[in-house]
């Protein structure tokens, strides 16, 4: 081929610009640390990324939720721990009151104990949390239970929340499951003194209790009660009023409340487990995203470091090859 | 033969040798010229005289200039530059693009869609607070923010692109003349000379074809008498010292095109970069932002969807979250009228619809999915409904007229959250579980990890993931392919330079052959006047 100075020109023109190109190019992946740099820098790559990217954000949400759930449960299981001492110490004063051996002026005292923990059990009921009644179902803005009638008054809404790609996780009991419990058939105790009480199911959490006579007929006293805030309303009444067979009387809902509440508690830590362990689980998953997109976007120093100098070297070899190849010409040795 | 014959051929050896030195200087000067064909002196012997003692030669003849040019490496020049003028223009737009689309952890509409999906999980856990329903409203907001913006970018390029285009039609235009011009000095120039060519004038047309096929693609073929004719999408352009005007005009839909009179050429331009531009723009009108707009309109009509359903703190039901959709309608009619109401948001395709006429039926086509939806009987003031749109059409219609009805033109224009009161979110199912059911807010929030049905039942994500890898796909083929053409027209042109271009040092060598040659002569002449002194002074 025949070859004028325009080739050469050219080619070597040619040549320092792709070099200085890819020159630029590694400097742009140095500078930003990643191997993509826009969409066409690698199309697949560029989409993986950005699916890991949004799994990520997912997993980040999904965190967000759990601590969230974590907040609320853990609000929950400690009003629930509170409420098991104030029925075991309600249990106790029961205990204690239905003594024969206890005069009139002690079973007063002890009334006056019953009333304020019924006082400190209706507190935990209404217990705010981040300006949540927590037991009011999906009424958290209204108080679980009336202050004056203590009853019931939110509802049994389950707030949900998802802590994991489709598992929701109910973050609230409702009033009704914590300070209720559901007789689900007619329970009779008989006392020493031949009389006997009957427990008899009144729809919904609703307990009426009779107190009969030898006979089983004759209904002697009765009382119902639906939640245990009222059952202590009427225990530290029956105290008060010195009246011991009601006082024994309430001592099996005692037993069945505090049953009660210590299956919430379990059921609350369950839930807390299971939180924590979607927790973990998608925190180890966010790891092994961040070291898929890390793989897959950012740029390899070291080689990207060697990669540089050897351009530059190239391009300094180029440089002055091409001073020598550009100063030859016939014409020099025209005298 | 007499003597003075001698001082004829000395002094044709002192013409030849003066042409070739002229040759040469024009060649060094033009060593830089771009597209100059370097140029030789092509000799010949004077006719002979028959003497007794045979034939004997009476010097030299300057037969003519000759240009080293080859044709066939000319026009693969002419070819490939098309091309790399093509994807030169479609590289140059999608890496515009590109930077659009271009997705960082901190902006861009994938996470600010992401920001706005997990700002309903935030009000699922919190449905009773009033902080994370403003924050939902913020996010929504930021996200038509960033969408609008977006559209906005591809506009303005868009814009740009279609006034390059205009420069460039121009550009065509100016060298069609150019050409015409030099067609009808060459014509004159070469007429009645017996050889030889109008060597820099071939030159400057040469380069000016090639101007022009950088431009647009062009076939041409050479006349007898010297003059090309030039050939834009089958039609004649240049005929010998006249040129036609290109002109660029909007079809009805909107669509640049270039016509020559009133006849649309662009469908059959296959290179160069007008015709680059075009498709580049064709293909971001059609893909990128009818999908941009097709993703938010999906996601209005989705979240209003579940949104009305809902319950606010305020009880309040059935409200829609963002403004709800409209329809946009392009009216193509000399005499009639249409007016497109949604009937029901929910049985929107998000397709557009093109509906035509001819002397007595109304067609009405999907234009993304390419089929026929509706037709029957034009009755002027009938309604007609599809996919849940209705739509009226009065007036006289003509078998010319059509209107264009999509749910997506204006859609980033006019898209905006429509609640104002973050109470008004509905993150409750039922108004008697106000304030803390949240089981609307999941189901919202849910939307964004379910397959939507009017993306081809993509989710949110994947089907803008589909976006932004077509538009590196596309980036990435068009700077191959530049990468590609710019090897091959390298190649062309070291093959172009090996034939017609200028070596300085075979310059300086002719340079030296011509000197020595007008020595030489010079030196006969000297001789010659010598013998006639010698024979004189007998």
């Amino acid at each position: 081929m025949r070859v004028t100075e325009q080739i050469i020109y050219s080619a070597i023109a040619d040549s320092l610009q792709k070099n200085l190109q890819r020159l630029l190019y590694l400097n742009e992946q140095l500078a930003t640390g990643k191997r993509i740099n826009k969409p066409s820098d690698s199309p697949v790559d560029l989409t993986k990324a950005l699916h890991y990217r949004v799994e990520i954000q997912s997993i980040e949400q999904l965190q967000r939720n759990s601590d969230e759930a974590q907040a609320y449960l853990n609000a929950t299981e400690g009003v629930l721990s509170s409420v098991s001492e104030v029925l075991i110490r309600l249990k106790e004063l029961a205990l204690t009151g239905v003594n024969g051996d206890e005069s009139e002026e002690s079973r007063a005292a002890i009334a006056k104990e019953v009333q304020q923990l019924k006082k400190e059990l209706l507190a935990l009921a209404n217990t705010k949390f981040r300006e949540r009644y927590i037991f009011s179902g999906y009424r958290t803005d209204t108080e679980a239970f009336d202050p004056l009638t203590l009853s019931y008054q939110g509802d049994d809404g389950i707030i949900n929340v998802l802590v994991d790609k489709g598992v929701l996780i109910a973050t609230n009991l409702t009033g009704e499951e914590v300070f209720s419990y559901t007789l689900s058939s007619e329970e009779v105790v008989q006392l020493q003194d031949g009389r006997y009480i009957h427990y008899i199911p009144g729809g919904g959490t609703t307990v009426n209790v009779e107190i009969r006579d030898v006979d089983d007929t004759t209904v002697l006293d009765s009382f119902s009660f639906s939640n245990m805030l009222q059952m202590s309303q009427i225990l530290a009444d029956a105290l008060e009023a010195d009246d011991v067979t009601r006082a024994r009387a309430l001592l099996r809902p005692l037993d069945l409340s505090i049953e009660k509440v210590s299956q919430n508690i379990a059921e609350i830590g369950a839930r807390l487990n299971l939180v924590e362990e979607v927790n973990n689980r998608n925190g180890d998953e966010k790891v092994d995203l961040r070291i898929l997109l890390s793989g897959i976007e950012d740029a390899d120093i070291v080689s990207l470091v060697t990669e540089i100098s050897k351009t530059e070297a190239a391009l300094q070899a180029l440089r002055s090859s091409s001073m020598q190849l550009m100063n030859i010409s016939l014409f020099d040795f025209i005298r | 033969m007499s003597l003075l014959g001698l001082f004829d051929i000395g002094r044709s050896a002192l013409f030849a040798a003066r042409t070739g030195i002229y040759v040469t200087g024009h060649n060094i000067a033009n060593v830089n010229t771009p597209g100059y064909n370097r140029q030789e002196v092509i000799l010949q012997t004077k006719r002979t005289v028959q003497t007794g003692a045979g034939m004997i030669g009476r010097g030299v003849d300057v037969s003519h200039v000759r240009r080293r040019f080859d044709l066939f490496t000319y026009n693969q020049l002419l070819l490939e530059t098309q091309q790399k003028g093509r994807y030169d223009e479609i590289s140059n737009l999608f890496s515009e693009i590109e930077q659009i689309f271009n997705e960082s952890e901190e902006s861009g509409l994938y996470p600010s869609l992401k920001a706005f999906a997990n700002a309903w999980h935030e009000v699922a856990t919190n449905p009773e607070s009033i902080p994370q329903r403003i924050v939902l409203l913020k996010e929504a907001d930021s996200f038509l923010l960033t969408a609008k913006k977006m559209e906005r970018r591809l506009l303005d390029s868009l814009k740009n692109a279609e006034e390059t285009v205009e420069s460039m039609v121009e550009e065509v235009n100016s060298i069609l003349q150019e050409i015409a011009h030099l067609n009808d000095r060459i014509v004159q120039t070469e007429a009645g000379v017996l050889r030889g060519e109008a060597n820099d004038l071939r030159d400057q047309r040469e380069r000016a074809l090639l101007k022009l096929s950088e431009l647009v693609d062009v076939s041409y073929f050479e006349d007898n008498d010297g003059a090309i004719k030039v050939f834009i999408g089958m039609k004649n352009v240049v005929d010998k010292a006249r040129a036609k005007t290109l002109s660029v005009k909007y079809n009805v839909d909107g669509l640049e095109g270039i016509y020559i009179g009133n006849e649309d050429i662009s469908g059959r331009l296959k290179g160069g970069r007008i015709e680059g531009i075009l498709s580049a723009s064709q293909d971001i009108q059609n893909e990128l932002l009818t999908g941009l707009r097709r993703l938010v309109a999906s996601v209005i009509k989705e979240v209003n969807y579940l949104h009305r359903m809902g319950y606010g703190l305020d009880a309040g039901t059935g409200r829609d979250f963002f403004n709800p959709l409209t329809l946009y309608v392009q009216d193509n009619s000399t005499g009639a009228d249409l007016s497109a109401t949604i009937l029901d948001p929910s049985m929107l395709t998000l397709d557009e619809y093109r509906i035509t006429f001819d002397a007595t039926n109304y067609y009405i086509y999907n234009i993304q999915q390419d089929t026929l939806v509706a037709s029957g009987v034009y009755i002027p003031g009938n309604s007609v409904v599809f996919d849940g749109i209705q739509v009226v059409i009065t007036g006289t219609v003509t078998a010319s007229d059509s209107f264009i009805v999509s749910p997506l033109t204006g859609i980033l224009r006019d898209a905006a959250v429509a609640i104002s009161d973050p109470r008004e979110v509905a993150a409750a199912s039922s108004d008697t579980a106000l304030p803390a059911d949240n089981s609307n807010a999941l189901a919202i929030a849910d939307l964004f990890d379910r397959p939507i049905g009017t993306l081809q039942n993509a989710s949110y994500f994947d089907y803008y993931n589909g976006l932004i890898t077509s538009v590196g796909v596309k980036s990435r083929f068009a700077s191959d392919s530049v990468k590609f053409e710019e090897t091959l027209i390298k190649d062309i042109q070291n093959r172009r330079e090996s034939i017609s271009g200028v070596s300085l040092d075979e310059e300086a060598l002719n340079l030296i052959k011509y000197q020595r040659a007008f020595e030489a002569g010079a030196r006969l002449i000297k001789v010659t006047d010598e013998i006639l002194q010698t024979l004189i002074n007998l």
